[in-house]
């Protein structure tokens, strides 16, 4: 096991340590547990970068090009944001559900991915465009992660304060118009950084001459996921449905993206030589 | 010596016996001089407000305090003792300790977790120290008492959640609309109770009330105490499409407020949440209306549920904060079981520092010769000797005043060292630097009756 490995297995156990004490938080008020669970946090965060130099010090490259790298830059956004999000208020629930994500992201990328070295030179003539390319998906996949993160909490409170089932859980959670505020923004940030990246595949299709590839699963999952999303602007501008509807709009819109991003076994898109 | 307590509350004390026993804030120093004077008292802090009134006092003997306290309590508030012995309560030591860490993180409080009694048992105690009331004990004792009740809003929620039916209706408020700001209050008919409730809203920020009520000078009435807008029954209803929070509480039979009006007044409020407070019995709004999208309909049952929900939830948070307290008396018995020894260590260190700097005097009389970097390196270098040998005396002595033979290893040790006269100018000193770290000027207890200053804990505390 090379020591970058053993890196990453510590940060799973960290991770792991640190979601216990968010949960014990969460179930019944600990400010003791958070803060531990905050300090586990960071302790994951430094492993990550150290995780990061290693791959760099040993492939001579930031690591970006394979599924592995891809999933474990985004669950390194989203521990970065849920360290941004402890700043804020009434953040444990977002913070728990942010990591929950991240940690089966983590878990799952070393139990099904390698961070094996891979050959480039095929893509030396569009290596910028990729890099921007991935750049640009990752951080759009985590903006919206976290706006469905919001959007489900949106719905959990709502469905509480609309059946009168007043508990620890509502009094701890930001208000109903902040939730829809922090979604709003997590969107607005996400969509047009998935946007571009979408543009930036298709320019790379359209430059290729490659057209099939623009019925491909994952490009049009992608495209739908994008149509949702700025519908999602275009209804929110009008103020024609309540912020529940939007929430869900959110949640379908999220749940297109991960089809996408599941969908790379039955998509020729992702086999792309660069050639 | 012994912490003691007396007083009286809203428990023990009706509001008429309690009223004859306040202390007006002009009299408190004069009361405290008092106090000071009461035999066998060496240190007091009176706390007075308008739930309590208590008497902290440090004293010198357990037997017949109490007695000495009423009779000061007699004289000053002129009120014969078997007029309010039955209403007293005396706690002692490990008893007044708790009471007061209670007392002062709103365990004790009427609205269990309320923040005022902190305010109002800090004042009192700077009060007392602004008197010279208080010395060793109390400045460490309150002090940890006041750093508790922080702590204690702090680290619990005990204070968060809303205990009355008013409140709780501005806590959901603030769970649909994080801020008030920028929110219309609407209320339908002028009670006392939607006015105690708008007042709650009006002074978390709402930006505009309308008042309606079936006589329209009562509306006008109650709008110009929060510079709203008065308006008939009627009008009202058209403006639901503008408000965002409904509070109701009329006499009327029927509901004033139906589904189909709701319905109307939510096309023209696009997206935006309607808030409904329905505190009329019998009730104002159709429960239907709770169907409606949006819509957050709340009656006096849901908000006296949340009430009760809180204040369970306040009573898990007091147990936390109990565990707190016996955490806090441990550590203020260690600090009492450390007291006796600090002025010791000072004499020690003392006499150390004289016996060197006599010793380094007479070196350099005899050896004129030497130059000022050679004095200098002798001094250091017999000072470490003195150091090196202190320290293990010292962490020793530390160790075993923590123990059961604490005072005797004390005797013990004073009596080695030969320290029995340096010990109580020392303990002097230990005093004056304790009041200095609290930020205010050094207490000399008791200075009329010359009582030496506590060094040594009593086997009684």
């Amino acid at each position: 096991m090379t020591l970058a490995e053993q890196v990453y297995e510590a940060l799973i156990y960290m991770y792991a340590l640190s979601l216990l004490f968010y949960f014990s938080d969460c179930i019944r008020r600990n400010a003791g547990a958070k803060r531990t669970g905050t300090g586990f946090l960071v302790v994951v965060w430094g492993l990550q970068v150290t995780h990061v130099i290693l791959r760099m010090w040993m492939e001579g490259h930031f690591p970006i090009y394979t599924t592995f790298d891809f999933l474990f830059i985004f669950s390194f956004s989203i521990v970065l944001m849920s360290l941004i999000m402890t700043r804020v208020q009434r953040s444990e629930f977002v913070i728990l559900l942010l990591n929950i994500v991240g940690f089966s992201v983590t878990v799952l990328n070393r139990l099904w991915f390698t961070a094996g070295e891979i050959s480039l030179h095929n893509w030396q003539t569009v290596h910028g465009l990729l890099i921007m390319h991935i750049t640009l998906a990752n951080l759009g996949f985590a903006a919206l992660t976290v706006a469905s993160v919001f959007a489900l909490l949106y719905l959990f409170l709502h469905h509480k304060l609309k059946n009168k089932k007043w508990n620890d859980t509502v009094r701890r959670l930001p208000s109903l118009e902040v939730i829809g505020k922090y979604m709003d923004g997590a969107t607005l940030i996400g969509t047009p950084l998935l946007g571009v990246s979408v543009v930036l595949a298709v320019l790379s299709i359209v430059a290729e001459r490659r057209w099939h590839l623009l019925l491909d699963l994952k490009v049009i999952s992608t495209g739908l996921a994008i149509a949702i999303y700025f519908g999602y602007f275009i209804v929110k501008r009008r103020k024609q449905f309540s912020m529940m509807v939007m929430s869900r709009w959110t949640l379908i819109g999220y749940a297109l993206v991960i089809i996408s991003f599941l969908s790379n076994a039955y998509s020729a898109f992702h086999r792309w030589t660069g050639e | 010596m012994h912490i003691v307590v007396v007083g009286l509350n809203y428990r023990t004390a009706p509001v008429e016996v309690r009223e004859r026993f306040t202390f007006a804030e002009k009299d408190l120093s004069e009361a405290l001089q008092q106090l000071k004077l009461t035999k066998s008292v060496l240190e007091g802090v009176i706390v007075a407000t308008c739930n309590r009134t208590e008497l902290y006092v440090v004293v010198d003997r357990l037997h017949m305090c109490g007695y000495f306290i009423r009779t000061f309590m007699e004289q000053w508030f002129n009120v014969p003792r078997e007029e309010f012995t039955q209403h007293l309560y005396i706690y002692e030591d490990d008893q007044a300790m708790r009471h007061l860490f209670r007392v002062i993180c709103g365990l004790d409080s009427m609205v269990i977790g309320e923040t005022q009694i902190l305010g109002q048992v800090k004042q009192a105690f700077f009060k007392a120290q602004e008197e010279r009331a208080t010395g060793t004990w109390f400045n460490k004792l309150f002090k940890q008492a006041v750093t508790l009740g922080k702590r204690a809003h702090s680290e619990t929620s005990i204070g968060e959640s809303a205990v009355s039916v008013s409140y709780a209706a501005v806590e959901l408020g603030k769970r649909i609309f994080g801020m008030f700001t920028d929110k219309k209050v609407l209320i339908l008919g002028a009670g006392k109770m939607s006015e105690l409730t708008v007042k709650h809203l009006y002074a978390n920020g709402a930006s505009e009330v309308i008042v309606a009520n079936r006589t329209l000078a009562r509306a006008e009435e109650l709008a110009s105490k929060f510079r709203g807008t008065p308006c008939t029954m009627e009008q009202a209803l058209t403006r639901l499409g503008e408000v965002d929070i409904v509070i109701s509480s009329t006499g009327a039979e029927r509901y004033i407020l139906d589904a189909g009006i709701v319905r109307e007044g939510m096309k023209r409020r696009q997206s935006r949440p309607l808030f409904l407070i329905d505190i009329a019995v019998p009730r104002d709004i159709d429960p239907a209306i709770g169907e409606i999208s949006n819509v957050f309909l709340y009656d006096i049952d849901d908000l006296e549920g949340i009430v009760e929900s809180n204040l369970e939830m306040r009573k898990v948070e007091a147990a936390k904060i109990e565990r707190m307290i016996e955490l806090e008396m441990e550590d203020y018995y260690q600090w009492l079981r450390t007291l006796g020894v600090r002025p010791v260590i000072r004499a020690l260190q003392e006499k150390g520092v004289s016996i060197h700097e006599e010793t380094m005097d007479s070196l350099f009389n005899k050896l004129p010769e030497l130059d000022e970097h050679q004095r200098k390196v002798i001094r250091r270098l017999t000072k470490s000797i003195v150091n090196q040998m202190t320290t293990d005396p010292i962490n020793r002595i530390k160790e075993m005043a923590g123990t059961k033979q604490g005072d005797e290893a004390l005797r013990m040790f004073t009596q080695i060292f030969a320290l029995e006269d340096a010990v109580d100018m020392a303990a002097e000193k230990v005093n004056q630097s304790d009041a200095t770290a609290l930020g205010k000027p050094a207490v000399h207890l008791n200075e009329n009756r010359q009582e030496p200053v506590p060094a040594y804990i009593p086997a009684g505390v």
